[in-house]
């Protein structure tokens, strides 16, 4: 009885080993680089007033913000033409999970996508519970290891969306590794 | 010996007594609690705010801006869920979001980032003199950051707590950022079950 026992247990455990080294193969020879798990993006409305100058003109009759908009401009010496550049345009972002099959190392370079004006890679640093956002030139992946991009940390962020992101909805993302491979990543649109 | 034992059962049962009376609150007590400073801004349908208004309710404050796509948003999503959790106690809790991007945060963008979170949610703006108070007085970091190569072309650093005011108008409690909320649903609960005298 007892070694029906251990060869039950030593039979388990072979098509348990078998079992992990054919996924592990078959993850590699699928997909060699980075792949994308459990994207999504932040449902978000549009700026009502899609040109700049309307939602300028809205601010100063309603509000009466002239003034302070004026001395910012003043006080960081920029342009008129800034303001107006950096204007109120809606934004959300993109999380994921990036997963690197290969041993080598790669990096995600560039984010697009035709929801957004401008597409960016950004990360959020923590410091005395201060908040404070950084566009970045890359997201590393490190070789057979994976990065999360969640709220608090690494995000795709959409600057200037040219439409409402409504839940249910797909955006389309294209990232460009460092290793120079385009990924389509379809991601759905969630509640904030 | 008798009497011996009796006298301490007494003090254990006064003991017991007196930590169950007396709840912990999880988030930070801001002892003794002090006037909230007054908000006399606009909110994002044009009505003056003022926190006096809202004697009898707990406020729950938080500053933060529309082009932070981030860690606002995760914010007001948990203030969202501590609105759900509350059920028909969220009647007596307002949720506001004070800018500290006043330049950005238009009315009308004001109005469609709140509105995805919940029809309550009040976000004011107003005169930079007045924000700039409001930021001393309650101990808020909000540093204006230029991102050169980036479209955004400027972020805001700023602070991630959310403040509780009370029935009276105190400022009671602060929460720092990724509190869970069933903590901050519980200190709300623990403030509505005892009500300050004012």
């Amino acid at each position: 009885m007892r070694r029906f026992f251990t060869l039950l247990g030593v039979t388990l455990l072979m098509v348990l080993l078998v079992g992990c080294g054919a996924n592990q193969s078959t993850g590699q020879s699928a997909t060699a680089g980075i792949t994308v798990r459990d994207p999504w993006v932040r449902a978000a409305m549009m700026n009502m007033a899609g040109d700049q100058s309307g939602a300028m003109g809205n601010m100063q009759g309603n509000m009466g913000q002239a003034t302070p908009m004026a001395g910012m401009e003043g006080g960081h010496g920029h342009g008129h033409g800034h303001g107006h550049e950096y204007g109120s345009q809606a934004v959300s972002a993109a999380y994921m999970v990036l997963v690197n099959n290969s041993a080598n190392a790669d990096a995600i370079v560039k984010a697009e996508s035709d929801v957004a004006k401008t597409v960016e890679l950004h990360n959020v640093i923590m410091e005395n519970n201060v908040m404070q956002m950084r566009q970045v030139e890359a997201i590393e992946v490190p070789a057979n290891g994976q990065v999360e991009l969640k709220p608090g940390g690494f995000h795709v962020m959409l600057i200037g969306l040219t439409r409402d992101l409504k839940e249910g909805e797909e955006v389309v993302i294209k990232l460009t590794t460092r290793s120079g491979k385009t990924i389509e990543v379809k991601a759905p649109v969630r509640k904030p | 010996m008798k009497r011996i034992f009796l006298s301490i059962l007494a003090i254990l049962s006064a003991l017991l007594l007196s930590s169950c009376g007396a709840y912990e609150f999880r988030g930070t007590v801001l002892e003794p609690p002090n006037p909230a400073p007054e908000l006399p801004l606009t909110d994002q349908f044009g009505n003056e705010f003022r926190l006096s208004n809202y004697r009898g309710k707990i406020v729950l404050l938080f500053f933060g801006f529309t082009h932070c796509p981030d860690i606002c948003p995760t914010a007001l999503g948990d203030l969202k869920r501590v609105m759900e959790k509350l059920g028909n106690d969220a009647e007596k809790v307002q949720v506001v979001l004070v800018s500290v991007d006043p330049e950005r945060d238009t009315p009308d963008l004001m109005q469609r980032y709140l509105a995805a979170f919940h029809p309550t949610f009040l976000g004011l703006n107003g005169d930079r003199a007045v924000l700039e108070k409001a930021y001393k007085d309650y101990g808020v970091t909000a540093i204006r950051r230029d991102l050169p190569n980036s479209g955004l072309g400027y972020t805001i650093d700023h602070s991630g707590y959310i403040y509780a005011i009370d029935q009276a108008g105190n400022w009671r409690l602060l929460w720092a950022h990724g509190t869970p909320v069933d903590d901050i649903v519980s200190d709300v609960q623990a403030l509505l079950r005892n009500p300050p005298r004012s």
